[in-house]
């Protein structure tokens, strides 16, 4: 029989708003993993005992801190700041500024004035002291390079005035280097991060930091962990 | 020397008295000046310790907190100072 007097009955059926297709109902199954803790992954870190010394310049597993974009579930691994050693040229500066009244007093720079006035300088040069002193120390304290199980964030307090916040996560770095150049750097073991990422600030420097090997070790150890978790499906 | 011409052109040698009392009158105000833009300066400090407390918390924020305020005090009392000894 030609096929267009059976042509209607081999048309396959057609949905219609009355007869609706039975729908497969698709159900997303979401493994809910414990996520690792840093120990049981990172050799650096298994090493480290947590710190809750604040005024340290490497900080592993810190207690009672935190930073102000951090999300829930999110824990800091290393807070590190630059190595006391970089701190010695305004130490120094301090040191000497302190010294320079009694080092120029008996040369009588200032014999011309009345006793008040001498007073009155040499308490406005302390009192200057005293605020450089401050300034840098809080330069030191507060720039903090911060790696979380999730980020890298670089903590840069400029000037008193100015301060910049940069993060990305571990999955967009692509590239870490350690540089330690110098003598004092060769001793104390401290030098330069940086780390490539594919985030908008495409390089991240963590600038003079003690254990730079230590560093590029763990950040290598997160890299490996966040794919680990990718593959296996570990919801965050 | 060319300062001491400037303070005391007549003067054969350099005591307090003869300073002139313009050249006093000029430090003193510079001083004030001074001592008030430190004021202002250390007033600036405690505002970024209060911000940079909410950037990153340590258990060692209130000492930074104290140590602004002392920091301001000083400064402040400083100030009180050169107005009552200038």
């Amino acid at each position: 029989m030609p096929d267009i007097f059976v042509a209607k009955d081999n048309q396959p059926a057609v949905e219609t708003a009355s007869q609706p297709m039975p729908q497969v109902e698709r159900v997303r199954v979401v493994h809910k993993h414990r996520r690792r803790e840093i120990d049981d992954y990172s050799s650096v870190m298994k090493l480290e005992k947590p710190s809750s010394n604040p005024l340290s310049w490497f900080l592993p597993k810190p207690i009672r801190m935190g930073f102000s974009t951090q999300s829930a579930g999110e824990s800091i691994i290393l807070l590190l700041r630059q190595h006391p050693v970089t701190q010695i040229p305004w130490l120094l500066t301090v040191l000497l500024a302190s010294l320079i009244p009694a080092i120029f007093s008996p040369l009588q720079f200032m014999g011309f004035l009345p006793a008040n006035f001498k007073m009155a300088v040499y308490l406005g040069w302390y009192l200057m002291v005293i605020g450089f002193t401050l300034e840098s120390f809080l330069k030191w304290f507060f720039n903090v390079y911060i790696i979380t199980d999730e980020r890298i964030i670089d903590v840069d307090f400029i000037s008193l005035i100015y301060k910049n916040i940069s993060a990305a996560k571990i999955d967009k770095i692509e590239d870490t280097t350690a540089t330690t150049g110098g003598f004092l750097a060769s001793i104390f073991n401290y030098g330069t991060v940086t780390i490539q990422t594919a985030a908008e600030q495409r390089e991240f420097e963590f600038e003079r930091v003690p254990q730079p090997n230590k560093v590029i070790t763990l950040i290598n150890e997160l890299i490996l962990e966040e794919e680990r978790e990718k593959v296996e499906g570990r919801v965050m | 020397m060319l300062w001491q011409t400037v303070i005391s052109p007549n003067a054969s040698s350099i005591v307090a008295p003869e300073v002139s009392v313009f050249l006093l009158w000029f430090i003193k105000w510079c001083l004030i000046v001074l001592a008030i833009f430190y004021v202002a300066f250390s007033g600036v400090v405690i505002r970024q310790i209060q911000i940079m407390r909410q950037t990153l918390v340590t258990s060692f924020s209130p000492v930074l907190k104290i140590l602004g305020f002392a920091h301001f005090g000083f400064a402040l009392f400083v100030l009180l100072i050169f107005f009552s000894i200038l």
